[in-house]
């Protein structure tokens, strides 16, 4: 019960820090968990020299993307370090059939899947605090 | 003044991102990449020698690619040279396609983008030998000809 609030609690944190700081500071801070390379792709853009020009004040095309992936993120490297989340966003999920979030968050509409893998991130965090 | 990003084409299993660096240029690959793919995939590292040389393709993260990207990855080699090289480690997907057809030292296949952009030439290891369609009959030239790890593997077969 207890680790069930705690969860609940830090899913309520990751989201309100994703939805209240700067686009600049959310890419900033993405880059700094899942480096600039990953954050471009689910930017949606083909060159890293685009997250740099959004660290530096011009904005993203995708900024609520951006924003839910620094939920992500935070979600998990809150329970684990930041190689997990790369490694989270990187690989073929379970929880979501097999599909890779990165890839999910790039080529899909948000709200298509933003619940599964709120979901899938859950699950992580979960099993990361119960070891 | 900078122009807007170019954005992704819409599609579910890859995605392709270039990186310029003072060293060169880096193609990164990831998901699947297969026929349908291909073209868009050739573009793509074809813009990217655009920008400085040596160009990567690394290939690190594909989980998937067939014979129409080993084809493009030799068209590319073909037009850039020793310019384009590869990065593919020996877990990956395409160092296991790339061995099994025996490319990884005329594609310069590299196990590290380090390793790649040092130029040097690449390391084909025991992983690559086993799926070399004739390995055993080149062995001893394979041994012969390779690198410290083949080298490793010749005291292991004495032992």
């Amino acid at each position: 019960m207890l680790d069930n609030a705690r969860d609940i609690q830090s899913d309520v944190s990751a989201h309100s820090h994703a939805m209240s700081i700067p686009i600049g500071q959310v890419v900033e801070e993405l880059v700094d968990i899942l480096g600039a390379t990953t954050v471009a792709v689910i930017g949606g853009v083909k060159e890293t020299r685009a997250v740099q020009q959004w660290c530096q004040g011009r904005e993203p095309q995708r900024a609520h993307v951006l924003r839910f992936a620094l939920q992500l993120a935070q979600m998990i490297a809150g329970s684990a370090n930041h190689e997990f989340a790369v490694a989270w966003f990187h690989g073929s999920n379970p929880s979501v059939d097999d599909d890779v979030p990165m890839l999910m968050l790039a080529n899909r509409p948000l709200s298509e899947v933003q619940a599964p893998l709120v979901r899938a991130a859950r699950a992580f965090a979960t099993s990361q605090a119960t070891g | 003044m900078d122009r807007e990003p170019e954005l992704l084409a819409p599609d579910l299993g890859y995605a392709l991102v270039r990186d310029r660096t003072a060293q060169g240029s880096v193609a990164y690959a990831f998901g699947e990449l297969d026929l349908s793919t291909a073209s868009a995939f050739e573009s793509f590292l074809l813009d990217t020698a655009a920008g400085p040389w040596p160009v990567v393709a690394e290939l690190s993260e594909c989980r998937f690619i067939d014979a129409s990207i080993v084809s493009v990855l030799i068209r590319v080699r073909d037009g850039l040279g020793d310019a384009f090289r590869i990065v593919a480690p020996r877990t990956s997907c395409a160092r296991r396609l790339l061995g099994i057809l025996d490319l990884i030292e005329p594609l310069g296949v590299h196990e590290t983008q380090r390793s790649a952009f040092a130029g040097g030439r690449p390391q084909t290891n025991v992983v690559d030998l086993q799926f070399r369609p004739h390995a055993g009959r080149d062995r001893r030239r394979a041994n012969r000809s390779l690198s410290p790890l083949g080298r490793d593997r010749r005291a292991w077969n004495r032992a």
